[in-house]
């Protein structure tokens, strides 16, 4: 084809009127068909199927999240203040040992008697630590923790 | 073939009929020859992207709506795949596919000595005003003067904005009318 002077329309019009030879037009054909029979066809999914798959993915990503979140962040709860140790005076609990200590050297009558003092002792204790602790939660915020533990023969370590 | 006949056609495809869709390939395969020839200037280029776009519409069967004209879906399909190649080419440094050497080199392989004569002279002639093109210029210039597909179709094909259409358009005839002055 020559390249002579023409006007755009010519030109179009060329290009249109001359067609490429399509040659051997069924050895192509041939060729696809092979291709095609090798290649699954690919059936349509039920729109539901996808929707729920979609979901469960959904869901199984908030899981992970969730996990992860334990695992790198621990509660604001865990950090609650617990009251230290050094709280109670040692010369209580050295008593009650003393107490108990005494015991062993003592008849069986005595040691029943014992036991029943401090049976006596601990429930008019409890009753002493109920009747506080209530006085306590019906007072209002700011009250003297040391006058609290006075109740109860306890020094406050400071 | 109508066109109800092709969507039936289609549909059965679709459900896995490897001789309807055989038919289509048959009823098709010469209109996509032609625009891939157009677009890619060679007649090797243009068999290989006509067998890569059958391959493809048979993989995505499952995605294709038969309230759609087929032919357009297709047709959708190969100027997608024609596209990627122009653009591969433009980055790459220019082949010399129609250099005399590689050009005796298919006389000798192919038996229509005659028609592959034609096709190179054609594909050479167009490559001549259309080189300078963009890919997207390239594709809308064939689709719109040389195929004669309407504004809508086009769109339909490509994908792109009206307003793109036109300008693309706009450029690509501008350019090739320049490219006419100039010989």
């Amino acid at each position: 084809m020559k390249h002579e002077n023409i006007s755009y329309d010519e030109l179009i019009s060329k290009l249109k009127s001359a067609s490429p030879q399509f040659s051997d037009p069924e050895a192509l054909t041939r060729s696809i068909m092979l291709s095609v029979e090798r290649l699954p066809l690919r059936q349509k999914q039920h729109t539901a199927l996808r929707i729920t798959g979609f979901l469960s993915g959904v869901a199984a990503c908030l899981l992970v999240c969730l996990l992860v979140r334990e695992l790198a962040w621990q509660p604001a709860t865990f950090a609650a203040p617990i009251p230290p140790a050094a709280v109670f005076s040692e010369a209580y609990s050295d008593r009650i040992a003393a107490e108990i200590e005494d015991v062993s050297s003592r008849s069986v009558p005595e040691k029943m008697r014992m036991v029943a003092d401090i049976m006596q002792k601990r429930r008019a204790q409890s009753r002493r630590w109920k009747s506080a602790h209530e006085k306590l939660q019906n007072s209002p915020l700011g009250v003297d923790k040391e006058q609290y533990f006075n109740l109860f023969n306890i020094s406050v370590s400071r | 073939m109508t066109r109800e006949e092709m969507q039936q056609l289609a549909v059965n495809s679709q459900a896995g009929s490897t001789k309807a869709f055989e038919l289509l390939v048959v009823e098709l395969q010469p209109l996509i020859f032609r625009l891939a020839f157009r677009l890619l200037c060679s007649e090797d280029d243009a068999k290989d992207a006509v067998q890569e776009t059958f391959i493809r519409v048979w993989q995505r069967l499952n995605r294709y709506n038969p309230q759609y004209l087929f032919s357009t879906w297709v047709y959708k399909i190969a100027v997608n795949l024609c596209y990627d190649r122009l653009r591969a080419a433009k980055q790459l440094p220019k082949r010399e596919n129609c250099s005399v050497a590689s050009w005796e080199e298919n006389i000798s392989l192919q038996s229509d000595a005659e028609a592959a004569l034609i096709n190179r002279e054609l594909g050479e002639y167009i490559a001549h005003f259309t080189a300078g093109l963009t890919p997207k210029q390239k594709l809308v210039f064939t689709l719109r003067d040389v195929q004669g597909f309407g504004a809508e179709e086009v769109e339909k094909i490509t994908g792109l904005s009206p307003e793109k259409i036109k300008s693309n358009l706009y450029l690509a005839r501008k350019y090739i009318r320049e490219k006419i002055v100039r010989i």
